[in-house]
């Protein structure tokens, strides 16, 4: 994981500045309106185009709109019709998706603002493109554990982000552990070319590797490392219909995870060791109903050793463990709401007693709330964990003192990546790491079971959107971008109806074929003879009309009935409410001679065909089929343009109250066994550069040997290198 | 200096549609012009591109149109432009507007006929 630097307070300047300095040029730049003047045949003094994927210190962005050569310049007239080329260069070039990129399906909003100026006497205008290119990736993950990523790491978690190699310095500090310096490494392979979500190449047993990380750390009380590679299975990026549907909906991605871990860390006056090799393999399956709900499982075995020393240190507590785990779990993420529950359990072996010496069962449920007043991020965050180790041969095998649990304000995950957390330990933020140790099995002996709840409650005081104000003032431009993906949505329903096989197998669509379509073609080729014969007496001013009624409409029938004959289109064509016939019908009432024009009559008897085809499709499922489909396809892309757009700021500062209870048991008769701890501190997230978070939580209910409280703080830098 | 008000001139606003099969990419983009004095003019714009294979990584254009709003339509071209097309809308343009758009191509109909089809998507709101 990418975590907490020492290096990031000087990043943190440098982060500032830059974004000082972007925004001091547009200060400076701008100087006027240019309300009631003429804007073309004005020099063009500058040409400024930004994105918000821009502001993501995306600097291969930057690198790509600076290549893009407008039919613009700068010292040069203005004129209209190159500022319409430009757009149609912006959006056609550098970033336009592939075909290949996700969903067949994509969105943007191109703006054009000007502001004019006099500049040694001369009329000047400056031209700001504002480019939103809203595409629609076939990964977006819809975990709650994504949450944070989305909002403080948009570029990454969108698969915008350009390398395939991170250092992230890492700082964190908990009392027992002391100050903990690392680093994380993680170097992904290389895609087929067809951009950052593009399914890797597999070409070789080395070549499915997707990734290689590293996560380490030490300091004068801990150390600790891990490091793994893994294989992911993609979806195919351009799955046909029939694909699409015969594909597992229970995968939608899979993957395997190989490697190692080793901890040395403190308990009380004890030290324990432990040294894993692991194998392990998650998936998860397609989004489920409307609100993306994701069901998501896996198994892994892991062997190694576990180590112990100290006053209270047993023989046992050095053994080889083998180790078979399972894992399954629901999660999902609204625009405000985001939930886990997930269930662990691992059986292991020491080689002492029966083949499986103890098993240790976890639960997980955790619960989200937030909301983005204005940008101002408020979240609320409930989380739920309990777990019980029982030995399956009495005394005879004893709990490893490493496997046991322990309360403090360090949180352990027991699967290998953070990708799904299922909380191994009780976290207790009022104690250190390992704090909470003493349970009638001894001091520094830890506990067979535990129950933890931790509310942590976030209020935003302080922030700066990612979309600059100017824009979100802009009446209606917001509105644009959230209707983007309910257009994309119709749209794909409409293309989905129109290809949806019950054209071709549901017996009411195929009888109204059988029968409803001959008679509008019996019906047509009377309105015609009609039609034609009125031809020579249609007044000059109404010609055209006629004409194009003629050309337009009454012509295509005739060519919709052949096409829908042949299989080429659905019925539809023939039967949605702006068809080809239902504009003829229009044409025919608009050139009647009155209410007993047989041409009216014509019009009423067509109209009715075509609604009887529409009764016909309605009663299948065909649009509820499509509108299903287009809308789980646009769940993921409804909610990250909402994100990106409503809740993602530049910079952002929150105040955090936190309150924590737990126990771990069996507790020592006589003596409280629940911990609980209130505490309060502060958060400051830079987008795409530094997660902060620093606190410090009182210890309500204080025992013999425990402090007052603890101080905890991570600190996360991004990207070191910046992008 | 404080920062002067930027007039907003142009707003384009695009989807692309690929077809279920992935042979048929369908782009319908909106342009709403604001001109010095204030007037301001739609433009609607339909291209229509196939491939033999998905396998092919280009689209080839079978025919596009770029044509100005009738002025009675400018309130359905701002509802549309800001609300997004609606299921009629989307329909008439992946049905009616496609099929024209391919007999065009074809030579089965003339050109005039795919302009005004095109037209017709902001009307079609309300159908």
């Amino acid at each position: 994981m990418r975590k907490r630097s020492v290096w990031a307070a000087l990043l943190v300047g440098c982060r500032f500045a830059a974004i000082a300095s972007a925004q001091g040029s547009d200060a400076v730049r701008l100087e006027g309106t240019c309300k009631g003047q003429g804007v073309e045949g004005r020099e063009i003094r500058d040409i400024h185009i930004s994105t918000p994927f821009d502001l993501l210190h995306l600097k291969f962005l930057r690198g790509k709109i600076d290549s893009i050569k407008l039919p613009l310049q700068r010292r040069t007239p203005y004129r209209d019709a190159d500022a319409d080329a430009a757009i149609e260069t912006l959006e056609s070039l550098a970033l336009a998706p592939p075909p290949s990129f996700g969903l067949p399906i994509s969105g943007s909003v191109i703006t054009l603002r000007t502001s004019c100026a006099e500049e040694n006497g001369k009329p000047v205008v400056d031209l700001d493109f504002y480019y939103f290119p809203a595409q629609v990736p076939a990964l977006w993950p819809s975990t709650r554990e994504s949450k944070t990523e989305d909002t403080t790491d948009a570029a990454h978690s969108s698969g915008a982000a350009p390398r395939r190699f991170w250092l992230t310095p890492t700082v964190a500090y908990s009392e027992s552990a002391r100050l903990v310096a690392g680093a994380s490494v993680l170097v992904e392979s290389q895609t087929n070319g067809d951009g950052p979500q593009s399914a890797p190449r597999k070409e070789s047993v080395l070549g499915k590797i997707d990734s290689f990380s590293f996560d380490g750390g030490a300091s004068s009380q801990v150390r600790f490392f891990s490091a793994a590679i893994t294989d992911d299975y993609l979806p195919s990026r351009q799955p046909t219909r029939e694909e699409s549907e015969s594909s597992r909906p229970w995968i939608r991605k899979a993957g395997f995870r190989a490697g190692v871990t080793y901890r040395d860390e403190p308990v009380d006056d004890n030290r324990m060791e432990e040294g894993t090799g692991f194998l392990e393999w998650k998936a998860d399956s397609s989004t489920v109903g409307k609100v993306g709900m994701v069901i998501r499982y896996g198994t892994a075995v892991d062997g190694g050793f576990t180590r112990a020393s100290g006053p209270t240190a047993t023989a046992a507590d050095d053994s080889r463990v083998f180790t078979l785990k399972g894992f399954a779990g629901t999660t999902f993420r609204s625009r405000h709401h985001t939930f886990s529950a997930s269930y662990g359990i691992a059986t292991s072996h020491t080689g002492a007693g029966a083949v499986f010496s103890y098993s240790k069962q976890l639960i997980d449920v955790s619960h989200g709330l937030s909301f983005s007043p204005n940008y101002f991020p408020m979240e609320f965050d409930t989380h739920l964990a309990a777990g019980r180790i029982e030995t399956h041969c009495g005394t005879d095998c004893a709990i490893p003192l490493a496997e046991r649990f322990f309360g403090g304000n360090v949180e352990r995950n027991f699967l290998s990546d953070q990708s799904w957390t299922i909380r191994s330990q009780p976290l207790l933020r009022s104690l250190p790491l390992n704090g909470l140790d003493t349970t009638a099995g001894g001091a520094g002996r830890g506990g067979d079971r535990f129950l933890a709840i931790n509310v942590t409650a976030g209020f935003g005081v302080a922030r700066k959107p990612l979309i600059p104000s100017e824009l979100r003032n802009e009446p209606g431009f917001l509105q644009r971008i959230d209707n983007t993906p309910k257009t994309v949505t119709e749209l794909l329903a409409s293309a989905y109806a129109a290809t949806d096989k019950a054209f071709l197998t549901d017996p009411g669509i195929q009888m109204a074929v059988a029968s409803l379509v001959p008679m509008i073609e019996a019906e047509m080729a009377v309105a015609q003879k009609e039609w034609d014969g009125r031809a020579a007496g249609i007044p000059a001013a109404n010609e055209e009309t006629f004409s194009i009624c003629s050309d337009d409409q009454l012509a295509q029938v005739p060519l919709d009935i052949d096409d829908i004959k042949t299989q080429k289109k659905p019925i539809t064509l023939l039967s949605n409410n702006s068809s080809h016939l239902a504009e003829s019908a229009k044409c025919f009432r608009q050139f009647s001679r009155g209410p007993d024009d047989p041409l009216i009559a014509l019009a009423n008897r067509l109209d009715d065909l075509r609604k009887s085809i529409n009764a016909a499709v309605a009663s299948t499922d065909v649009f509820v089929r499509a509108r299903t489909q287009a809308e789980k396809d646009m769940v993921l892309a409804d909610r990250t343009v909402h994100t990106l757009f409503h809740e993602t700021n530049l910079i952002s500062f929150s105040p955090v109250v936190m309150f924590d209870a737990a126990v771990i048991g069996p507790s020592v008769p006589g003596s409280p066994s629940l911990r609980y701890g209130l505490g309060g501190g502060g958060r400051v997230t830079i987008l795409s550069t530094l997660r902060l978070t620093v606190g410090y939580s009182a210890n309500m209910n204080r025992q013999p040997n425990e402090g007052p409280g603890a101080l905890f703080a991570s600190m996360e830098v991004l990207d070191i290198w910046g992008r | 200096m404080a920062k002067a008000q930027k007039e907003l001139v142009k707003i384009h606003v695009k989807f692309t549609v690929l077809t279920p099969d992935q042979l048929k990419q369908i782009v319908f983009a909106l342009d709403k012009n604001t001109a010095d004095d204030g007037t301001v003019s739609w433009t609607i714009t339909f291209s229509l591109a196939t491939r033999a294979s998905k396998s092919d990584k280009e689209f080839t254009k079978v025919i596009d149109a770029e044509v100005a709003a009738d002025l009675k339509d400018a309130p359905l071209a701002e509802e549309t432009s800001a609300k997004g097309l609606n299921k009629p809308q989307s329909d008439h343009l992946t049905l009616n507007v496609a099929t024209t758009a391919e007999r065009v191509a074809d030579g089965k109909l003339k050109r005039a006929t795919l302009e005004r089809s095109v037209k017709a998507t902001l009307p079609a709101r309300n159908a």
